[in-house]
């Protein structure tokens, strides 16, 4: 081997070298950027599942639905974490502020299944303790292993909530709200919500992995009867809730109730939201950090690459 | 010489490929599809006989976006190049189909603080919870 060949060698290692400080430095930079390396991380055996900022806006988009539709929303997440999930304190977006003790909500305009006719018209403010016979009384008060295939059967008159989702709300790791408020669950404002959808997410967590494993959405109503398998109608799938933005799907299918509402018959549309203008500086992001850190990596192994062979044919040359 | 030459065009080869999937990952536009499958009625218009939800599956299953978005007024779906609403409309649904920028600020009361924000910062609803950082 010429001593060329050597020299050309040791560069090339000095490229390689120089490449791979190019490759990671900027992975190791980015974790550090996500606090990855961080003391004071999330206990997510108490985060709870929706920050302020989050239960605030999902109040006020399903206030404007329940306001057009004459429903009350709403959302109970049984965590099945064991641990006393930190209660939140909501913040809404713009001036808007929900009205738990409002004046009932008007009737839909456009309404494809009848109202019941034996609903009474002086409705009492405060709700039976017992429980009207409607529903079946045995109901399974466990989770059970496999869900079970039920079907939609329309409820003559309203009604307060099934003993397990009225149950839940004093499950430890269970988060609730409506359209009225974060911890405020519609049936417990009748005189507000004669009508209420709520839809019920339950996940299973594993303590050892800290993460949920698996998930499963219920939707239950006092008025038109349980909606059956409400994941396929709206496209929202447990390993969607337990994947990669895994919350914001939980958004989704709790904000996407009214249009489920809406779509199985129960409630007129959602009116158009009113137009919005969007703020100064308020864009779409861009490609993102992580497109620019594989952009330098890439165009770093390509000159690198380039420059060892070019760095090999100039000493080959000069050695000859 | 050679060993260079191996070397080399492996780094450069590589680099080549991370190049490709950075620029062309992500998925493509449905835009086309969509023009195909639905009646149009406007301008980058269509009408969908089925609600917004069957009509939003459809498209998802075509196409899959990068980013959905689900709220009572319809069904948002992000892709590199254009965002898809689709909302309700009568029995049926309105699909609509925007560059990212011009489909941002039509829909900005659904999509404002989920897909964007100030200096292009978002987005809410993407953690806090154990569901995040998987």
């Amino acid at each position: 081997m010429s001593s060329g060949d050597d020299k050309s060698n040791k560069v090339g290692c000095w490229i390689t070298v120089v490449v791979l400080l190019l490759t990671f430095s900027p992975i190791l930079v980015g974790l550090l950027y996500k606090g990855m390396f961080d003391k004071d991380k999330v206990n997510y055996g108490t985060a709870p599942v929706f920050g302020p900022r989050e239960s605030g806006q999902l109040v006020a988009r399903l206030d404007a639905a329940a306001k057009a539709q004459g429903v009350c929303y709403g959302w109970i997440i049984d965590s099945d974490r064991f641990g006393d999930v930190q209660k939140v304190t909501p913040s809404y977006p713009g001036t808007f502020s929900p009205q738990p003790n409002a004046t009932p909500s008007p009737t839909p305009t456009r309404s494809a299944r009848p109202t019941p006719t034996t609903r009474p018209t002086n409705r009492p403010t405060t709700r039976p303790t017992t429980r009207p016979t409607t529903r079946p009384t045995t109901r399974p008060t466990t989770r059970p292993t496999t869900r079970p295939t039920r079907t939609a059967s329309p409820t003559p008159t309203p009604s307060g909530p099934s003993p397990t989702l009225a149950a839940e709300l004093r499950g430890s790791g269970v988060e609730y709200g409506s359209n009225l408020g974060v911890d405020i669950a519609p049936w417990q404002r009748p005189e507000v919500c004669p009508k209420w959808a709520v839809l019920k997410a339950e996940y299973t967590w594993s303590s050892i992995e800290e993460e949920w494993t698996s998930a499963d959405l219920d939707v239950e109503t006092n008025f038109g009867g349980d909606i059956p398998s409400p994941e396929i109608r709206m496209d929202i799938y447990g390993s969607d809730l337990t994947g990669e933005n895994g919350i914001a799907r939980l958004a989704d299918a709790i904000g996407g109730l009214p249009l489920l509402m809406a779509s199985e018959g129960k409630a007129g549309p959602v009116p158009d939201a009113p137009a919005q203008a969007v703020p100064a500086g308020d864009t779409l992001p861009g490609r993102g950090a992580g497109f620019y850190i594989f952009l330098t990596i890439a165009i770093g192994l390509i000159v690198g690459g380039v420059a060892w062979i070019a760095v090999a044919a100039v000493r080959t040359r000069r050695g000859n | 010489m050679k060993r260079a030459l191996i070397g080399g065009g492996l780094l450069a080869g590589l680099g080549a490929l991370i190049l490709l999937i950075a620029l062309f990952a992500g998925g493509s536009s449905p835009k086309g599809w969509i023009s195909r499958t639905f009646p149009k009625t406007g301008p980058d218009t269509y009408r969908s006989a089925d609600g917004p939800l069957r009509t939003a599956e459809r498209i998802a299953a075509k196409h899959k976006p990068d980013d959905r978005v689900t709220d009572p007024t319809g069904v948002y779906l992000r892709y590199r190049s254009a965002i898809v609403g689709v909302r309700p409309a009568g029995a049926g649904s309105r699909i609509t189909v925007d560059t990212p920028a011009r489909g941002y600020a039509r829909y900005h009361s659904s999509l404002g603080g989920r897909w964007g924000g100030p200096g292009g910062r978002a987005s809410t609803f993407r953690g806090g919870g154990p569901g995040e950082g998987k």
